[in-house]
């Protein structure tokens, strides 16, 4: 039990240390001369990152031979959508203004919005199921339903390539952890990591 | 950074067979602090006069401060030009530390980090091509040259940002028309500086380089382009062009060139860097439109530097009164 409750804090720690990286940055240089640009890429990191996190969980447990790393699986998650929550809203508020038209015209327009939008309306669903009773509730179509993060992971991270500078790789990072987060669960791969 | 940053930063050299002879001329240039403060007084004061009611004790300290100043660095005309956006500039601050230049790097903090390194004295300009007089001239020879004004214009970057900054330079017009377009000159090139010992980015290909732009010649001989030596009433920082730059109030700031070695008029429109690395996100007018989208950013609405909401874009940028004729009969969503 000691150990799920490591595996617990860990995972609250890395939930908030997107806030500390923000205060940092705050206190440094009021996020620069474009705050509400910086806060914008800083909370969506933070929500990707810890996307790539929670998906590291099960491989990890496996691999040590740790089932009991599972409830830092679904609060990594939460922390993910949270995250990706405030980085949507943020962008509404202060980015469109809140105006329905011009949300409209950017998910039609902007493929990076597009993919992104996406992506976050894929871990709500995934959110609102992560509790007990929505997984006995469920059942088998929990896992099935739950297969989904794979989906919105793969748009998160082609959100970042879409949006970014050219000739700046920027998604190159994440999709290449993803691309590891992915690989080992191929069934040949899992069974030789598997520690048993 | 602070205006002493900012100093310090040009008088970081390097050392070498010709430091010595770099540190003489060149750091003469440098307006010192105390000057710019006489200036910023010279400001005040022609101000206050313009009202009617300025104290005669500050002018006459001004105008003492402007002789001194002259020496140092060229006096912007202090008449505020018909040019001049009313609207108040953004902080010299955010100005400096906020700039794309890619010779630097991609990220908007990296030209602040990286571009003190960059030697702008000696400086010369190369004006060639389809000119009946081309000519090579020392900057320190432009400066003397042609009188510096001061320009508050609108920045707006593709990017959907966009600045207020009081720049100071020199019509382009004057330039060109020293040098004596022929008949055939039909298009304006500029080139920036290639030295990736001092642009570290070049080493990279991140964009071909060097840096270029063009203007359609009429563009260019408009009275609004200006190429800027200096901002805020001081020499122009190395992370915002320096020493000389090209400034197009109503085209995306990509168009406004840094740190141009050379001018060349020519027949055909001449290559531009953004417009050969994406041809349908960048084109070769790139005159601010908001009715014309850019795949990444909406160009309907832009962020002032400063503010926390976005404030609608206007047609060139504001400038759609001067320059608007220039494209009659053109249909803009094709030549964007």
């Amino acid at each position: 039990m000691a150990r799920g409750e490591t595996a617990r804090r860990t995972a609250v720690g890395l939930a908030m240390a997107p806030a500390l990286w923000i205060g940092i940055g705050l206190a440094r240089d009021g996020l620069g001369a474009n705050p509400v640009e910086e806060l914008v890429h800083r909370t969506g990191r933070a929500a990707l990152l810890l996307l790539l996190a929670s998906l590291s969980v099960s491989p990890l447990g496996r691999a040590w031979g740790r089932p009991q790393l599972r409830p830092a699986r679904r609060l990594l998650g939460l922390a993910a959508l949270g995250w990706a929550a405030l980085h949507a809203g943020i962008t509404a508020l202060l980015d469109l203004g809140l105006d329905p038209g011009a949300a409209l015209e950017e998910l039609r327009e902007r493929p990076h919005m597009a993919a992104g939008a996406a992506a976050l309306a894929l871990l709500i669903p995934l959110g609102a199921t992560s509790h007990g009773a929505a997984m006995r509730w469920l059942g088998r179509r929990w896992k099935a339903l739950h297969r989904m993060v794979y989906v919105a992971a793969s748009l998160a991270v082609l959100h970042v390539g879409l949006q970014g500078k050219l000739g700046t790789r920027q998604a190159a990072p994440f999709a290449a952890a993803l691309a590891l987060l992915l690989a080992v669960r191929l069934p040949p791969v899992r069974r030789r990591l598997t520690r048993r | 950074m602070s205006r002493a940053d900012a100093l310090r930063g040009r008088a970081r050299r390097p050392t070498g067979p010709d430091a010595g002879k770099a540190t003489g001329p060149a750091e003469d240039r440098v307006t010192p602090p105390e000057l710019v403060l006489g200036r910023r007084r010279l400001l005040a004061a022609a101000a206050g006069l313009a009202l009617g009611c300025g104290p005669s004790g500050s002018v006459e300290e001004a105008r003492s401060a402007s002789t001194t100043e002259a020496k140092a660095f060229p006096v912007p005309v202090l008449r505020p030009s018909p040019f001049d956006t009313g609207e108040p500039p953004t902080s010299r601050r955010d100005a400096t530390r906020y700039n794309n230049f890619y010779e630097f790097g991609p990220d908007k903090r990296d030209p602040a980090r990286r571009a003190h390194i960059l030697r702008t004295r000696p400086w010369t300009l190369r004006v060639d091509g389809e000119v009946h007089r081309p000519r090579t001239i020392d900057l320190d020879l432009l400066l003397r040259r042609y009188p510096a004004e001061e320009r508050i214009y609108r920045l707006r970057c593709v990017e959907a940002w966009s600045m207020v900054i009081p720049w100071i330079g020199f019509p382009l017009a004057r330039l060109l028309e020293e040098c004596r377009p022929t008949s055939h000159a039909r298009y304006v090139a500029f080139e920036s500086l290639l030295d990736p010992e001092q642009m570290p980015a070049q080493h990279t290909d991140l964009l071909p380089w060097p840096y270029r732009e063009g203007l359609r010649l009429d563009e260019a001989m408009h009275p609004l382009v200006i190429l800027a030596t200096g901002m805020y009433g001081e020499v122009l920082p190395p992370q915002n062009g320096a020493p000389l730059r090209l400034v197009v109030p109503w085209k995306y700031g990509f168009k406004s060139i840094k740190s141009v070695v050379r001018i060349r008029l020519t027949r055909r429109q001449p290559p531009t860097t953004w417009n050969q690395r994406a041809p349908r996100e960048y084109g070769f007018f790139a005159n601010v439109n908001p009715e014309v989208d850019h795949p990444r950013w909406s160009q309907r609405r832009e962020r002032r530097i400063g503010e926390l909401r976005r404030r609608p874009t206007l047609p060139f940028n504001g400038y759609a009164e001067q320059v608007a004729h220039l494209y009659r009969g053109m249909d803009l969503r094709r030549f964007f």
